[in-house]
């Protein structure tokens, strides 16, 4: 019942940013979209150019410093911004999409198409992703297109068995039964009655999957995957170990690209977690009343505390 | 209204396969279950968990298919003339009612939104004003007021009881002639229960229709119930009129449960005797069996032989047939009659 | 009968609440009662009201967010609620025993059930010769074949589960034993043969039982007295044969009209209107009075306490009830 109370979705976003997690993750996540966004009117140009003498240390003129091709860093991140979270939210939307609908057909249809599709998702999770992703990321034209169509034929696999769970045991409740008995069809017995009680775990796993893509996508840019005359956080790190930015100490030059990735990251977990204790209040619940027994000294108990009247503060 | 009975089930059957690989150990849920529902009448159906009660009534539903049977509606084959999905003239005519309250509605639609799919559904209403006049209405029949108040609301805010009169609305959505109600009140609470059963009753004199009531508990069929049947391991051993059946319990088996049900008034009627100490059930038989035999290694004779006090020895060798004992009465026990 | 011999257990003023986080949810509101030896106390009440939160707080088995706000719970005079954690854990088991609703969640899936019971004592210093010798003087008394310890529970049908999570309880010959609805999850037939395997234990050992059920009309076979309650209070206490031929209380008589009967004439039963109270939130007063056919004006005002009702006849039992139709002396 817990996880009802909020599903419906205007409630559920309303109570989400009532969260002081939710509410931290989304401003992080707003400012990078903010970056991506507004990148080309504030670093206007080419951010491959050559614009002062290479490995520069941060100064006014140049934020962020310049890197081992004399490029600017601070434009350089924020128009690679714009790649990396088009990876990486694309990725995270189509996987999504993919496992809903691939999932949620073999869970609700069963027999013969379930075991079909199972087996098919199966093979897919048991394909190792990284050589496949190496591999094809090889043979297809470079660009961050294919990347995205890649990230999404090598990870769907996962979500979909999620969904595919999450529908087996939706589908065997009464709601379910009643509403076949009531003369609905299928389709809106899936879109309409099943998906909407999913809401909380569909949103939570498009987060996890866009955290995903970013990694991946930052993970083979840098092993040198990828078009790297595009500018993005995974070729900046790229360039950045090619040109030894360790042994040189020019530090700048890779630790914002990877911060940068490691705050979207942070910020979608922030999300997450926020879903998590939304949809599930025995968290949230537990954590208060385990701090309000503490200071009362009574946590971790095995037997029922005691607790007289007056002595609360 | 015509004398025929309204639903007609004939060697109805379902088995499900267990094990590896499709399984060649078969579970004999029902077997051969043959009855029928008349028009404005209560039929109860009382086993035990396992019985298969409850997956004869999913079979009428037509939720789960049947392995083997007929299911005959105003004296059609429906399982024949609808194969696959069942048809909503089929849907609209018969409705169901689940046990659990807590997982029959919806919970992230409003009450409103779970009454209003089936008048749409079966037209009974189209345009905004007579949905809601519908809801309220249906509301106001299961007797949950205010009812534009309760519309609004999800099912978690209402109480247990109050969410199964919202299931027996939503059955009364599509009008049905025929409600397959699966055990409505054993999930709740003591208080309420009665109230539950006198919708049910007024529903089938007032608007006629008629009621499968699937149960555990013999009190609440009898209440209920025009006639009854008795169900164990996967058939039905008895049937007939309410009163007749709980009063002859022509069956070992119906015996059995009778004895085993507690019952206030016999003990409150036992007034100065002492209930405390005498009334306590004797010290028990630990050899003799007490639980129904697995289904899916079935006996080959009558199921219930191996516990019953009076078994003979043509018990263990063949199924009986069902014996007619008048009056509609019938008992599936050789104490009425031979095969030769 | 119970209050000529000192009692087993006393329970005083119980008052238990679950903090959430919309505020205390009290559960259990002063509830106070006395089991004799060998005595049965039945236990009834529909759920949320605080039957399986006030036995289980006798023995301490809460968890927080549960906590005890209030009472004494005197086991043969040592309060319960002032014992540390060792102390409890040897008078539980020993001095007092449980049996849950679902045997499968007390017992062990991967362990045999003989172990199970042998472990319990092990733990309590018993040796294990010994331990294992009891375990099967244990079945015999619970009527399971001894060569059933070497079982796992799944191999047991529910009835020999139930059977053996009582055999656990008896087996270091606790003087109290709580039930709390022991044979909710079984069968009518099986139900029957283990409440009476439970009477006949009682006759020959000899331990007292508050036996915890929503349904009122098992404890009519095994219960001398039976405190009925609602919404976290007692609100009637009386032997159970007056109580099922005379009930006191307004929502006991409601809920003797809430059974129909397999005997008898068939007659228009109504059961109780609206649904039980939000314990965050209760009503003013009696709690039961938004429910209450015959609720008076003063209901609204102030809860009646459980007071003892003058008996019509000198040599009746005692009988308490919390009700303003009562207070007034004679029905």
């Amino acid at each position: 019942m817990a996880d009802t109370e909020y599903a419906t979705g205007a409630r559920f976003f309303r109570a989400l940013l009532r969260q002081k997690k939710a509410a931290t993750g989304a401003v992080i996540l707003l400012f990078f979209l903010a970056l991506a966004l507004l990148a080309p009117l504030a670093f206007p140009g080419d951010p491959t150019r050559f614009v002062a003498r290479q490995n520069q240390a941060p100064s006014a003129r140049h934020l962020l410093g310049t890197n081992g091709q004399g490029q600017d860093v601070l434009a350089q991140l924020a128009l690679g911004a714009r790649t990396s979270l088009f990876v990486g939210f694309s990725v995270g939307f189509l996987i999504t999409l993919l496992g809903l609908a691939i999932g949620m057909t073999a869970g609700y249809l069963g027999g013969l198409a379930d075991g079909l599709l199972n087996t098919f998702t199966n093979v897919f999770l048991i394909i190792p992703a990284l050589p496949l992703l190496i591999t094809l990321a090889s043979f297809l034209p470079p660009g961050a297109t294919t990347v995205a169509l890649v990230l999404t034929a090598t990870s769907w696999a996962w979500p979909a068995r999620v969904f595919r769970a999450q529908t087996l045991s939706l589908r065997e409740k009464d709601f379910v039964a009643a509403a076949l008995a009531s003369g609905e069809g299928s389709r809106r017995i899936i879109f309409a009655e099943i998906l909407p009680n999913m809401l909380s775990l569909v949103v939570s796993s498009f987060f996890g999957n866009v955290v995903y893509a970013i990694g991946a996508d930052v993970g083979l840019a840098f092993l040198g995957f990828e078009d790297l005359n595009k500018v993005s956080w995974g070729t900046m790190l790229y360039w950045s170990q090619n040109n030894s930015a360790l042994l040189t100490g020019s530090w700048w030059t890779f630790v914002p690209p990877g911060l940068c990735v490691a705050l979207v990251a942070f910020a979608m977990t922030m999300l997450i977690y926020a879903i998590d204790e939304i949809t599930n209040p025995r968290l949230r619940s537990e954590k208060e009343i385990a701090g309000v027994l503490k200071k009362l000294g009574l946590g971790q108990r095995r037997s029922t505390p005691v607790l007289p009247y007056g002595n609360e503060r | 209204m015509s004398d025929a009975p309204l639903l007609e089930a004939r060697g109805l059957s379902k088995r499900f396969s267990v094990g590896l690989f499709g399984g060649s150990r078969q579970v004999h849920a029902v077997t051969e279950a043959s009855f029928s529902v008349d028009r404005g009448k209560v039929l109860a159906l009382v086993g035990e968990s396992g019985s298969g009660k409850t997956t004869t009534l999913r079979m009428l539903g037509r939720l789960v298919g049947a392995t083997e049977g007929e299911i005959l509606l105003d004296g059609v084959d429906v399982l024949k003339a609808e194969r696959g999905r069942a048809s909503l003239a089929f849907r609209r005519k018969v409705q169901v009612i689940f046990q659990d309250p807590f997982s029959s509605l919806n919970p992230v639609r409003t009450i409103g939104h779970c009454l209003e799919r089936p008048l749409l559904i079966h037209g009974h209403a189209r345009t905004e004003a007579e949905l809601r006049e519908g809801v309220r209405g249906l509301l106001e029949t299961v007797e949950l007021r205010p009812a534009d108040e309760i519309a609004a609301r999800y099912p978690h805010q209402l109480s247990g009881g109050q969410r199964q009169r919202v299931a027996i609305a939503r059955a009364l959505a599509a009008r049905p002639e025929l409600i397959l109600a699966d055990e409505p009140i054993s999930m709740l609470d003591v208080s309420i229960r009665m109230g539950v059963l006198n919708l049910i009753e007024r529903l089938k004199s007032e608007l006629g229709i008629a009621f499968v009531y699937v149960t555990h508990d013999l009190a609440s069929a009898r209440y209920v119930g025009d006639s009854v049947m008795v169900m164990y391991a996967g058939r039905i051993v008895e049937g007939g009129p309410c009163e007749t059946v709980l009063g002859e319990r022509a069956h070992p088996y119906t015996r059995l449960l009778v004895s085993a049900a507690p019952d206030p008034l016999k003990i409150a009627a036992l007034g100065a005797s002492a209930a405390s100490e005498q009334g306590a059930p004797g010290p028990a038989t630990a050899a003799r069996r007490v639980e129904p035999p697995s289904l899916i290694d079935l006996p080959p004779g009558c199921p219930f032989a191996e516990r019953c006090p009076e078994a003979m020895k043509a018990c263990a060798l063949s199924v009986p047939p069902p014996f007619d004992l008048g009056g509609g009465h019938w008992a599936r026990c050789f104490l009425y009659g031979r095969v030769d | 009968m119970a209050t000529n011999a000192s009692p087993v257990l006393e329970v005083r003023g119980l008052s238990v609440e679950y903090l959430t986080p919309r505020g205390a949810a009290r559960a259990v509101d002063g509830v106070s009662f006395s089991i004799g030896p060998g005595e049965v106390l039945g236990l009834a009440g529909e759920s949320g009201s605080g039957k399986s939160t006030a036995a289980h707080a006798i023995l301490r088995l809460l968890k927080a967010p549960a906590v005890i706000r209030a009472g004494e719970v005197l086991f043969k005079g040592h309060d319960t609620l002032v014992m540390s954690e060792e102390e409890l854990s040897s008078f539980r088991w020993k001095e007092a025993s449980i049996v849950f609703q679902s045997a499968m969640n007390v017992l062990n899936p991967v362990m045999r059930v003989g172990d199970q019971i042998g472990d319990a004592m092990l733990c309590r210093g018993v040796s294990k010769r010994a331990a294992r010798s009891r375990a099967e003087e244990l079945f015999d008394l619970v009527g399971i074949e001894r060569s059933r310890l070497a079982a796992y529970p799944h191999q047991l049908s529910g009835g020999m589960r139930q059977r053996t999570v009582i055999a656990m309880a008896l087996a270091l010959e606790p003087s109290l034993i709580v039930m709390d609805e022991p044979t909710t999850a079984l069968d009518v037939v099986v139900q029957k043969d283990i409440l009476g395997q439970i009477a006949a234990l009682r006759a020959s050992l000899g331990f007292s039982m508050l036996f915890i059920t929503h349904d009122l009309s098992l404890l009519a076979e095994i219960a001398g007295r039976i405190a009925v309650m609602y919404a976290g209070r007692i609100v009637e206490l009386s032997p159970s044969r007056e109580l099922f031929a005379s009930p006191l209380h307004p929502y006991t008589k409601g809920l003797m009209g809430s059974f129909p009967s397999l005997s008898g004439e068939r007659k228009l039963l109504y059961g109780i209107p609206g649904s039980p109270p939000d314990l965050v939130d209760p009503p003013p007063g009696c709690p039961f009075h938004p429910r209450c056919p015959e609720a008076m004006p003063r209901c609204r005002d102030s809860a009646p306490a459980l007071e003892e009702v003058r008996p019509v006849a000198v040599s009746a039992p005692a009988r308490l009830c919390a009700c303003y139709l009562c207070s007034g002396g004679a029905r």
